[in-house]
């Protein structure tokens, strides 16, 4: 096999920019993390993002946060063999950002350049990191609440939510009650100082989830005066079972053997430790990507660059290299994946 | 008594009722899941399955026959349904399939009865032919509403859209006409478009 290549993953979905490098693959396939640095978009108290002031924010770090993650992993950019990119989904101009570092290292340093789906970039880098071989994937965040399996060198979808992402669930409940976004912290720390369970609607259907009529249930519930913690673990309770259900569905349904559970709500402990009792119950595996790399990363980009690259795949041309902001994960040809 | 499957809704053991082989499905309580909210759902589907399937019978619907429930353990009692489930076949048998499904869907949608879970796997393909036998009533509801409808089929096309890829086209074509064969033809086209209306209110399904 010829030596593991270097790539620069540049991630601006959301609120976070971030940049990090990647080398891989090695011995058996194996990718690390160099570097991967990130600064977050802060949205005032009780409101969301709002994309045109998070794209601000990221182009006024992006230069910080680009030369620190070169520094970090002691790779000048000339040194990259390739530079990915999150073209999409996600905000327009949030995008665009990470966009134009993208086509300017590459340009600048006559690097080939890759766009890469997010949401690609999430279950990349999850398996690398788990091992996962060849996974019912549940991605959870504020973009995407979706089961997942890999069918001729596609990602199918084998089950979503109807309408909100599980994140967005979290995040507008939280904002209703004035929290910070993401608000799936705090949530969870006012959850365990309640032990009712206040009766919610529960809605799955087959493998899907809907979470609309929940959301609009929790917040009238936690209007009541003292009743914040009761209606904060009521949401999780219910939103969270709801997503176990689901998942044990979908295992059942693929016959799949391990659940790989990645993106920004993986890290909600009593969410994986759902997961983890209905594994046992089947008899699979779970895995979870750590903490640390399960938010919006460059490393998760860089990761599907890295995949894309050493398969053989050409770089796009830089007049071609622009964003998707709708780009749905199950229209992705992953043909690196066999 | 002997395990026949642990499926995500409830373990399902051989039993037999007056002679008749039959099956025992237990809804089990699920650990991960708050106690109150559990015990809920798990009365709350056993009741549920158990009037449905009735309903459904008597809509001329190819269901097993009930013959015992018991909500407060959550176990019912129902006719052994011979055969493999659906979503094992493939080629021309599961586009041949797909037209029982449809037709059967039809029938149900036609009585006020969304199944809550149409899948390949929820139908049960008899060994020498013979009509596909709907199963898992436990997500089921009352409803005439078209948008309740269209959910249950677009369940059926993510399902052929993921599971059996290959066979979509075809079997999704054999499905739907044999669904407007028991529904009529406008009021099909109508759901039909329901169904892209909620996959068009999908996550990133379409250009902002």
């Amino acid at each position: 096999m010829s030596r593991p290549l270097l790539c620069l993953g540049v991630e601006s979905t959301a609120h976070t920019f971030s940049c990090a490098v990647l080398e891989g693959p090695g011995r058996g396939g194996r990718i690390r993390v160099l570097s991967d640095v990130r600064r977050a978009y802060r949205p005032p108290d009780g409101a969301g993002i709002h994309p045109r002031e998070a794209a601000r924010h990221h182009a006024a770090r992006s230069g910080e946060v680009l030369s620190e993650c070169l520094s970090a992993a002691g790779v000048p950019a000339p040194g990259l063999d390739a530079v990915a990119y999150s073209a999409g989904p996600g905000l327009g101009p949030c995008l665009r950002v990470g966009a134009v570092v993208a086509r300017a290292v590459s340009s600048m340093h006559s690097v080939p350049v890759y766009p890469v789906n997010h949401a690609v970039g999430h279950i990349d880098l999850g398996m690398a990191l788990t091992g996962a071989r060849d996974p019912l994937v549940l991605l959870v965040s504020g973009g995407h609440t979706m089961l997942l399996a890999l069918v001729g060198g596609r990602w199918r979808v084998f089950g979503e939510t109807l309408d909100i992402t599980l994140g967005q669930l979290l995040d507008q409940f939280g904002r209703s009650l004035g929290f910070a976004s993401p608000c799936g912290g705090r949530i969870e720390e006012m959850a365990s100082r309640s032990s009712r369970c206040i009766p919610l609607p529960y809605s799955v259907r087959g493998n899907d989830v809907s979470f609309s009529g929940l959301l609009s249930a929790a917040k009238a519930a936690a209007a009541a005066p003292g009743a914040a913690d009761d209606a904060c673990r009521s949401l999780q309770e219910t939103a969270f079972a709801m997503v176990a259900e689901a998942s044990e569905r979908a295992l059942s349904f693929t016959g799949r053997g391990e659940l790989l559970v990645a993106g920004g709500v993986a890290a909600n402990a009593r969410l994986s430790g759902m997961l983890r009792s209905a594994c046992r119950r089947h008899r699979r595996a779970f895995l979870a990507v750590p903490p640390e790399y399960s938010g919006d990363c460059g490393s998760q980009i860089a990761c599907t660059g890295i995949l894309e690259a050493s398969a053989g795949k050409a770089g796009a041309e830089v007049r071609d290299a622009f964003v998707r902001q709708s780009w749905r994960l199950d229209g992705v040809d992953v043909g690196y994946r066999g | 008594m002997r395990l026949l499957s642990r499926g995500a809704e409830g373990d399902v053991y051989e039993s037999a009722w007056d002679g008749r082989p039959a099956i025992l499905k237990v809804r089990r309580p699920k650990e991960y899941r708050d106690a109150a909210l559990d015990a809920r759902i798990r009365k709350q589907r056993t009741a549920r399955e158990a009037r449905m399937i009735q309903r459904a019978k008597s809509a001329g619907v190819p269901a097993p026959i009930v013959y015992f429930v018991d909500v407060g353990r959550s176990s019912i009692v129902m006719q052994l349904m011979p055969g493999r489930p659906a979503s094992l076949f493939s080629g021309s048998r599961l586009v041949e399939l797909s037209g029982q499904m449809g037709r059967a869907a039809g029938m149900l949608h036609a009585a006020g009865i969304m199944h809550g879970d149409l899948t390949t796997a929820n139908f049960v393909a008899p060994p020498g032919g013979g009509p596909a036998c709907a199963i898992d009533f436990g997500l089921s509801a009352s409803t005439g509403k078209p948008e309740d409808h269209a959910v249950d089929l677009r369940l059926f096309r993510e399902v052929l859209g993921s599971a059996h890829v290959e066979e979509m086209g075809g079997a999704w074509d054999k499905f739907m006409s044999e669904y407007a064969s028991a529904v009529g033809g406008r009021r099909a086209g109508r759901i039909a478009g329901l169904v892209s209306a909620i996959e068009a209110r999908g996550r990133y399904a379409s250009v902002v």
